[in-house]
């Protein structure tokens, strides 16, 4: 087994295919052929969790019903941080190698970030009330994930402000790589200060301390939640290359063939 | 005329998963914003293409014609 031989192979083919992705057409089509596929997907992932969630996952011996808020909140959680990653890294890759399809990306992915960052807060408050007796509290995790809110909010509204395309794109990546450092500080907001939010059960280096029949729907709604964000963006992406590359001629062609 | 039900009196196993154990104030419409937000997400980009292809259709046929600023580039 010649493994350098491989993994140079590997490496060239990745190498390949960022470069060919590079180019607004082929992303078109591929983006094109991926999205039904992951609509699909999307859809059955999801329906099963929440299925899951809201019919076959037992009520919580403390909480009652009111738990099954976490088959949302939790998952619209962790998007939150996900994807605020996703777009700092974009952001870094359109600074360092000018991929402009990687500004595309960035851009796309705010939006549906600062959505998953409303629900989080909202729903949170939903559960909260009932459990805690407060719609809020300036805890750590709540507060640094409102944060995150302006943050998205922020990246957006820079990306309209700014006339022109280039320099619209520069200003929202390093906005977004700046506020990477609120990620980390969300998650260990609950270890790090004393929180009215619970800490870590399933994301932490140990074994989950949640029972599985409320553990599996929610992993598979956290599932559920991914697909649908590379479905989504992946159609936002599309519109917008077709947008950026307006005056091309494979846009004409492709819009008159319509 | 019968009584009129609100969603708190209904009865039996349906009446039981609509209330929620109490809750359903709050569960409810948590889960109801999620898919609104999910539901606009996915809405928003799909009648954005519409617009747009129908948009580039329009400039395209003038461009051929000679009307815009484009043409006989």
């Amino acid at each position: 087994m010649n493994y350098p031989y491989m993994l140079r192979s590997v490496y060239e083919a990745v190498w390949r295919f960022l470069y060919r992705m590079a180019s607004p057409r082929h992303f078109y089509r591929l983006a094109s052929r991926l999205i039904p596929w992951l609509a699909a997907a999307t859809a059955l992932t999801l329906g099963y969790g929440l299925y899951g969630g809201l019919f076959v996952a037992p009520p919580d011996y403390q909480q009652g019903e009111s738990y099954r808020i976490i088959f949302v909140h939790v998952p619209s959680a962790w998007m939150s941080l996900f994807i605020y990653v996703f777009m700092a890294t974009c952001a870094a890759i359109h600074l360092i190698w000018q991929m402009k399809l990687a500004d595309v990306m960035a851009m796309q992915a705010a939006p549906l970030g600062a959505s998953f960052t409303f629900l989080a807060l909202v729903t949170g408050s939903l559960w909260g009330k009932p459990m805690w007796g407060t719609w809020w509290a300036w805890d750590a995790r709540l507060t640094s994930e409102l944060i995150l809110l302006f943050l998205y909010l922020g990246v957006i509204a820079l990306r309209s402000a700014i006339e022109d395309q280039r320099t619209a794109g520069r200003a929202c990546a390093v906005l977004a790589i700046v506020g990477v450092v609120n990620v980390p500080i969300i998650h260990y907001s609950v270890e790090w200060w004393a929180s009215l939010h619970q800490g870590p059960t399933i994301t932490k280096f140990d074994k989950p301390s949640m029972h599985s029949s409320m553990l599996v729907p929610l992993l598979i709604c956290a599932i559920g939640f991914q697909l649908y964000f590379f479905t989504t963006l992946l159609m936002r992406a599309r519109n917008e290359v077709l947008e950026r590359e307006r005056n091309s001629a494979w846009v004409s062609e492709l819009a008159s063939r319509r | 005329m019968g009584k009129r039900i609100g969603i708190t009196e209904i009865g039996g196993p349906m009446g039981e998963f609509l209330a929620m154990g109490g809750y359903a104030a709050y569960v409810w419409p948590a889960f109801g914003l999620t898919l609104l937000v999910l539901a606009v997400n996915v809405v928003a980009p799909i009648v954005k293409r519409r617009t747009l292809l129908k948009r580039l259709a329009r400039i395209d046929k003038l461009t051929r014609a000679g009307k815009t600023a484009r043409s006989n580039r």
